[in-house]
């Protein structure tokens, strides 16, 4: 019974040891991370709007500048797109954007939720933009395809004009 | 005569069988509490010190009966994570109640093999700062949580072990899951008495080890020590 005893007291200090060990040795946190400020819109227009051939195409707009309020930076300046990328506002929950372009002046509000995460101490924090909506705009009408910020995600906002 | 004779050693052979014991209620008597097992969880006191990060207690008293356990923890903890550009602080306490099977109840030195099944539950604040630079300028960032609460499940396995009169010893690994916690804009790093808060793998194994004293709610008879 003795050597019984000792053998479950060697037992136990074994794994003791081994936590003692793997309670240093956590999994390395992976730092890539597919989430992103960046809002991705398109512009369409419909043509032959209220008749039986109505039809929605992708359409460019030119622009003079896109701006936003609560900085002073030109996002786009003297370009002629209909789809494009834009930051959205990473210490605020709402994002007024402005759009000059041959249209005129238009304006466009987003707002979203901010997650925001330590992935580890070694890969810093990480900020997730999700169920975007839309707010007051200009524009004929703003359609949210996917309501969160994603590297993978080709097309979060249809604006229509 | 054939027929006297058949019945007669049908009744000799029925009274030569042993008698019956008389029945004892032998499950109630696996339930009945026989002593409290008051814990400090060493590992984490060792942790504690080794890393600069982390402060950390857990105490444990168990309630023991011959073959089950019921087991009550309960813990503190504060995690600095301090980098050159962000800073995550997590502050709370946790509990957690495991009922667990005994499978060396008739080893007769009162040492432990057991198997068990747990609940756990924390509650905590936290606060993570940051700075951010993009085009809308260089911004720090405070985000936290107040009350938050986090929940899991566990499966125990583990021993202890008599070392000295009623001191023992002994680990208990855990495998925690179904973990799940309400908290707001802020997704916590950390969970008390869980672990750390990955996104990617949803269960994780823990490890505690505990030095306990023993206070039996009675001397052990000759017999009751045997069995």
């Amino acid at each position: 019974m003795k050597v019984y005893l000792r053998n479950w007291q060697r037992g136990s200090i074994v794994p003791f040891l081994l936590g003692v060990v793997l309670g240093s040795c956590a999994p390395d946190e992976i730092c890539f991370s597919d989430n992103t400020s960046l809002v991705q819109l398109e512009f369409l227009t419909i043509l032959y709007e209220g008749t039986d051939s109505a039809e929605v195409v992708n359409d460019t707009l030119i622009f003079n500048s896109i701006t936003a309020q609560a900085t002073d930076s030109v996002f786009v300046e003297g370009d002629t797109l209909a789809k494009l990328a834009l930051p959205v506002n990473t210490a605020d929950t709402v994002t007024w954007f402005l759009f000059d372009s041959d249209r005129g002046m238009d304006s466009l509000q987003l707002s979203y939720r901010v997650f925001r995460r330590l992935i580890s101490e070694e890969c810093g924090p990480e900020q997730i933009f999700d169920e975007l909506n839309p707010g007051s705009t200009s524009f004929d009408s703003v359609v949210i395809i996917a309501p969160l910020l994603n590297q993978q995600i080709v097309k979060n906002v249809e604006v229509y004009y | 005569m054939a027929w006297v004779s058949v019945t007669f050693g049908q009744t000799d052979s029925s009274d030569l069988r042993p008698p019956k014991p008389p029945k004892v209620k032998k499950q109630a008597k696996e339930f009945i509490p026989t002593g409290v097992m008051v814990g400090v969880d060493l590992f984490v006191i060792g942790r504690s010190i080794w890393e600069e990060e982390l402060s950390q207690q857990e105490y444990q008293v168990e309630v023991d009966s011959r073959q089950y356990h019921l087991t009550i923890g309960y813990g503190i903890q504060d995690i600095t994570r301090l980098t050159e550009t962000t800073l995550y602080t997590n502050e709370g306490s946790y509990w957690r109640v495991n009922a667990e099977v005994n499978f060396l109840y008739n080893s007769g030195n009162r040492s432990k093999l057991f198997f068990g099944v747990g609940y756990g539950r924390a509650t905590f604040d936290d606060i993570f700062v940051y700075e951010t630079q993009d085009a809308f300028g260089n911004t720090q960032i405070i985000d936290q949580n107040r009350d938050a609460n986090a929940s899991w499940m566990e499966l125990t396995a583990g021993t202890k072990v008599r070392v000295w009169k009623e001191l023992y010893m002994g680990y208990t690994i855990r495998y925690k899951f179904l973990k799940d916690y309400q908290a707001g804009s802020l997704i916590p790093h950390d969970l008390p008495g869980y672990g750390p808060n990955r996104e990617d793998d949803k269960d994780i194994f823990g490890f505690n080890y505990y030095l306990y004293w023993r206070f039996p709610f009675r001397k052990p008879t000759r017999l009751s020590a045997i069995n």
